[in-house]
């Protein structure tokens, strides 16, 4: 593997590295969303964070909704965040959440202001005195040990799992090697294969947490009386017949390294090396809790195409169908058909897929970044299950 | 996984696969040559296998497990003959059947 040590990135207050150096623009509830996508789109360099829902959401529920909001804010790609909320209360929980992290933080209350136009007007004006702040901003050298890369498959089909997936792998390995973070998600896909992290798990205590996660996606699914199915049609069309197949082929992404910590959704690992973040399979939920857990950048693998990348988080789209580079190319980032037409070995194409990384971190685009092909979803969480259906 | 596979039609992921996964469109009636560990197995195609899908490598009997990855992938359905396409028609997960309880 080539020996590419360093990338350069913005030391954060909080000792975080980020790879990109923009403003949040974070809405505390949907009925906020429009204010701060409008004052997004008049500032360059701005991404508004806005989901569905938040108001009227109760216990465990909220807290995921607030904490994944919290979580984006604290995202090191964010040189400094603004909030936008109806009310006064729900903006200063979250602007103390987000000032943990040392970063510049500023509040907008739309009723206090009277009303969206006003609103915006007070929006832009601070976004114009955040961004003076922080275009101060300067990437140094920074070790790749200060990589935390979360990894996502979408719209998988078999080519996923004998070419991109463990090829993801191999990167994998080399930055957990160098001290960074690898964090692997999607607990349904992992059902399955999760006995291959299980084996590697740092302690028993990572064990049986990785076990218990995988038990709580099927307790949910016997809870709510289906099958455990994150299968899409287009996965089956591409030759994925079960649950199991996508998972063990979907596993490699997180290369051969020992698990070393088990994490909720939208959490921030403790430690370094390979993670799992216990969080859904969806592509758009499951960026979402990566890039709240700290992911600077997501390597996001496909088969039969996924566009969908995170705001917060630049997402690298890497595929090895021969006909979906082509076909679904302008939103393909790296191109690994040549895996699977015998045309390069896979530890050819790790090379190319860590060029492709530590590039990105240094300032290169994405496709979905250059395309603003971006969205966030915060999954629920089902509060019935919790109380009646949870055991693990 | 490091062999080139130039030229292959179909990987078999493990030695221990009773399945393999065409990487291109393959018509009923050619023979197929699969690598399988460091030996070679010609397997008579007995339907259309569309790039990307499975096919077996030996017959696996009605409940049998389907085994890709070194690994059981779920259970066959129905009796599957060599070289027959398999996929939802014949093969069933086995985790997560809250359907089941």
């Amino acid at each position: 593997m080539s020996d590419i040590g360093e990338f350069i990135g913005y030391r954060r207050p909080d000792g975080q590295v980020g790879v990109r150096n923009r403003l949040a623009v974070i809405s505390a509830m949907d009925n906020a969303n429009p204010v701060a996508r409008r004052i997004a789109g008049l500032v360059r360099n701005a991404v508004s964070i806005t989901a569905p829902f938040g108001r009227g959401q109760v216990a465990e529920d909220r807290q995921r909704h607030d904490g994944t909001l919290i979580g984006l804010g604290n995202n090191p790609n964010f040189g400094a965040n603004l909030i936008i909320s109806l009310e006064g209360t729900s903006a200063h929980e979250l602007a103390e959440g987000i000032a943990q992290s040392g970063k510049p933080v500023e509040t907008v209350n739309i009723q206090e202001a009277g009303g969206t136009l006003r609103a915006t007007e007070e929006g832009v004006r601070s976004a114009l005195k955040l961004m003076s702040e922080i275009g101060c901003a300067r990437r140094e050298p920074v070790p790749l040990m200060e990589l935390v890369v979360g990894v996502e498959c979408g719209g998988s089909d078999t080519t996923s799992g004998f070419s991109a997936n463990p090829v993801t792998g191999l990167v994998g390995d080399t930055v957990v090697q160098a001290g960074g973070t690898w964090i692997l998600s999607e607990t349904e896909e992992i059902t399955g294969a999760e006995h291959s992290l299980i084996a590697r798990a740092a302690s028993k205590g990572v064990a049986d947490a990785m076990g218990a996660a995988i038990k709580n996606a099927e307790a949910l699914a016997e809870y709510n009386g289906v099958q455990l199915w994150p299968m899409g049609p287009d996965n089956i069309a591409g030759g994925l017949t079960t649950v199991e197949e996508k998972a063990l082929g979907g596993v490699h992404k997180g290369g051969s390294t020992s698990l070393n910590e088990v994490v909720k959704f939208g959490k921030k690992p403790a430690k370094k090396g390979l993670i799992f973040m216990d969080a859904p399979a969806p592509g758009t939920e499951n960026i979402t809790a990566l890039s709240a857990g700290g992911a600077q950048i997501i390597i996001f693998t496909t088969g039969v195409g996924n566009p969908v990348g995170s705001g917060v988080s630049p997402t690298i789209k890497v595929c090895g169908n021969p006909k979906t580079v082509i076909h679904f190319g302008d939103n393909i980032d790296v191109d690994l058909s040549g895996v699977t037409k015998g045309e390069q070995t896979l530890r050819e194409a790790a090379d190319i897929l860590l060029k492709e990384l530590v590039d990105v971190a240094c300032g290169k685009m994405t496709r979905n970044e250059i395309l603003g092909d971006f969205e966030l979803a915060i999954s629920p969480v089902d509060i019935g299950f919790l109380r009646h259906g949870h055991k693990y | 996984m490091e062999k080139k596979t130039r030229m292959e039609k179909a990987l078999v992921m493990n030695e221990a696969d009773n399945t393999a996964t065409a990487i291109s469109d393959l018509d009923s009636g050619r023979t197929v040559s699969v690598l399988i560990g460091d030996r070679r197995e010609n397997v008579l195609i007995m339907e259309d296998i569309p790039f990307g899908h499975k096919f077996a490598l030996k017959s696996i009997a009605k409940g049998d497990q389907v085994i890709k990855y070194g690994a059981s992938i779920g259970l066959a359905t129905d009796d599957i003959a060599t070289g027959v396409h398999v996929h939802s028609h014949n093969l069933e997960g086995a985790r997560g059947r809250g359907d089941r309880k």
